[in-house]
């Protein structure tokens, strides 16, 4: 197992009458790619401020574990927050360099690693244009290539797929998982569940500032009970409600007069069940999968 | 990268980000181009004023009309049967106008349309009439001369060395002063545009992800500072070489009283303008922390402080020994320009001139510690305001 880079303990934040984060504690370790997941004012955003000492906790600690020194150097993050921007009357290389040289590189090292991400990202004809010539897309490229530029030890990325269409997602996951083999550890933060359940190594699911989730998507799984599910076509209306006392499931529920969800109890064998399915219904399809992260998250922050 | 380096890594962009020497030679070329413009016109318009307006003067045997009127004006003289027909010339614009006598008191006019000519020409006619009226008492024209005679006061300095360059050295302060206010003024609107635009544009949170506040803010008051000066030095320069051509064309020995100018002095006052640029850009950084859009805040209204002082400054010349002119020429927010004025109008202690730089520090360096806690704490407050408490809570509170 990678060594711990960072741990966080007891960390507490109280804005005017709202609690954003409370006493919240986990630990990040070197070469993952951990997901912190929350809904809108789960206090995400606020967590990733302390940890890039933007804005101090009330109380609990912060611990980076760099060598020698518990405060991590620029050089040593890259942040992408969920806030954009970029200088629009200045162009991009410029820009890339500048960003470059604050957090640590050498000014010529800058330009040329700016270059080489510009040249794989297809940006590299317009690099002396400014940045308000961009779209917002490629706005968004800019601004991630800023934060990830110095190769930092730990990235700290905050909705990195937002704006981005399915295609550049996709390119993006891809460099993240990149980034991570490479020797970054980044913790991100997105809504993208289907994005995240694929790249991330491991998940903190926080509602309300509090702790809801927290492992590796098989660990969560486990601990939050959740079995497969099937899902179910029939050929014409019937009551599979009627299944629910089955000692494999767990639940029904119903998409529209045709169509049902069953959701199979944790460890539970349910061929018997597809069995009584076939014999008593008109199936015209039926399909059986893992519940998702997305199934999970919003189960989790429903309860 | 040290702190050092990073704040002028942050000085280095924010100069370079407004101050584009290519745009500073073509506004200088345009410069030039319109005052080329100006002064050919000019050079017309005064090539036209040079001809002598035509006058014909009727009853001149009334007033006694001297020879200095023959410097401004052509005269032809009519006798009063003529007026009909001069007229007549004056509509036609044969002539520029006709002045009828009626009495040693007034005269009549008669022109087209107004002139600028018309105020010197009543100047000539109160002279004349003053000449006659006292032609009329008899007094010889030496006791005449005598009584018209202005009395001369001729100033004797203690040093005069120090005297001929008193003028100078004045000129240089004054020349000073308004450069310091002018780089102000320009640092003003960079400060806000640098400050106020990165918290619009949501840059803020990246930068100092990376670099401490007040790193961030050093730099940019050191960036700006370096545009305002840049921008006097440039504009400086072409003035400079503009005046020596000039004297070269024209033959003017304006720049011989510059042998007479205290260096020292000269050096002072430019060490007290750099500290005040920079006191004035540490202050506005401050201010330019707390706002959220530059648009709708009424604090830009702070943009009118530094001519404050200045105003002061025209107060020493009434007395410059005054305890309260002393006290303003070390007060950190008036001396850079109350000092100079004290140091052109009379002597100062040493001890004035290092106070009111120690002085001009101390507030530098409050003034950007201030501006640093204010942004540290302010830049994720979008859409609000914090007021005074807030502000003052935030920077007297320990970090």
């Amino acid at each position: 197992m990678h060594k711990t880079i960072l741990t966080i303990n007891s960390v507490e934040k109280q804005f005017a009458k709202v609690k954003a984060v409370d006493k919240l504690s986990f630990d990040i370790r070197e070469r993952e790619i951990f997901a912190l997941l929350g809904p809108n004012g789960a206090g995400k955003t606020t967590m990733v401020r302390m940890l890039l000492n933007i804005i101090k906790p009330d109380s609990g600690t912060i611990q980076f574990h760099f060598g020698n020194g518990q405060q991590p150097k620029a050089s040593h993050v890259g942040y992408l927050p969920e806030e954009r921007g970029l200088y629009q009357d200045i162009p991009v290389l410029k820009t890339l360099t500048y960003f470059g040289v604050i957090r640590g590189l050498e000014r010529n090292r800058a330009g040329h690693k700016a270059i080489q991400w510009l040249e794989r990202l297809d940006l590299k004809d317009r690099m002396h244009e400014k940045i308000q010539s961009l779209s917002k897309g490629n706005q968004q490229k800019i601004q991630f290539i800023a934060s990830v530029l110095h190769e930092p030890q730990i990235a700290i990325l905050d909705e990195p797929f937002s704006g981005f269409d399915p295609v550049n997602q996709e390119l993006f996951s891809g460099i993240i998982r990149e980034l991570c083999s490479n020797g970054t550890t980044v913790l991100l933060s997105a809504h993208q569940m289907q994005l995240v359940e694929r790249v991330a190594d491991r998940l903190l699911l926080i509602n309300k500032g509090r702790e809801v989730l927290r492992g590796t998507l098989e660990e969560i799984r486990s601990a939050t009970g959740a079995g497969n599910k099937v899902t179910v076509q029939l050929d014409d209306i019937a009551d599979l409600l009627k299944l629910r006392d089955h000692q494999s499931v767990q639940n029904i529920e119903l998409i529209n007069n045709s169509k049902y969800v069953i959701y199979i109890r944790p460890g539970a064998g349910y061929s018997e069940l597809l069995k009584m399915l076939g014999t008593y219904y008109n199936v015209q399809s039926i399909h059986s999968e893992q519940l998702s992260l997305h199934d999970i998250y919003v189960k989790a922050i429903g309860k | 990268m040290n702190k050092l380096q990073l704040t002028l890594e942050v000085a280095r962009w924010e100069f370079t980000r407004f101050y584009k020497l290519k745009n500073e030679l073509k506004g200088a070329a345009y410069m030039i181009l319109f005052g080329a413009a100006a002064f050919f016109i000019s050079f017309l318009i005064g090539r036209g004023a040079d001809e002598k307006p035509e006058l014909v003067l009727i009853n001149e045997d009334i007033i006694t009309v001297d020879s200095t009127i023959y410097d401004h004006f052509e005269i032809t003289y009519a006798q009063t049967g003529e007026i009909d027909s001069v007229i007549a010339s004056v509509g036609a614009g044969d002539v520029d106008g006709l002045i009828v006598v009626r009495s040693i008191d007034e005269a009549e006019l008669y022109i087209r349309s107004e002139r600028a000519w018309m105020l010197q020409l009543e100047q000539l006619f109160t002279d004349f009439r003053r000449k006659s009226l006292i032609a009329e008492t008899a007094i010889p024209d030496e006791t005449l001369n005598a009584i018209l005679q202005s009395f001369t006061i001729e100033t004797v300095f203690y040093d005069e060395d120090a005297a001929e360059g008193r003028g100078i050295e004045r000129t240089f302060a004054i020349i000073f002063i308004i450069a310091m206010l002018v780089a102000v003024f320009i640092g003003f609107g960079y400060q806000f545009t640098a400050i106020t635009g990165e918290k619009q544009q949501r840059i803020t949170e990246q930068i100092v992800s990376a670099i401490s506040p007040q790193t961030w803010i050093d730099g940019k008051i050191l960036g700006i500072t370096g545009i305002g000066m840049a921008t006097i030095l440039f504009y400086g320069t072409i003035i400079f070489i503009g005046m020596l051509l000039v004297a070269q064309i024209y033959g003017l020995g304006f720049l011989a009283p510059l042998l007479h100018v205290n260096v020292w002095k000269i050096i002072a006052i430019i060490i007290l303008c750099l500290l005040g640029i920079l006191l004035w850009n540490s202050f506005f950084a401050a201010i330019a922390a707390t706002i959220s859009d530059p648009n709708t805040s009424e604090r830009t209204a702070f943009m009118m402080m530094p001519v404050i002082p200045v105003g002061f400054a025209f107060g020493a010349l009434l007395n410059p020994d005054s305890l309260i002119i002393k006290i303003l020429g070390v007060f950190p927010l008036t001396s850079s320009s109350m000092l100079p004025a004290r140091m052109m109008l009379t002597e100062i202690h040493v001890w004035e001139f290092f106070l009111a730089v120690v002085l001009l520090l101390t507030a530098i360096w409050l003034f950007r510690k201030a501006a640093a806690k204010i942004f540290s704490l302010g830049m994720l407050m979008y859409g609000k305001e914090p007021d005074v408490r807030e502000m003052w809570r935030w920077i007297t509170e320990r970090s």
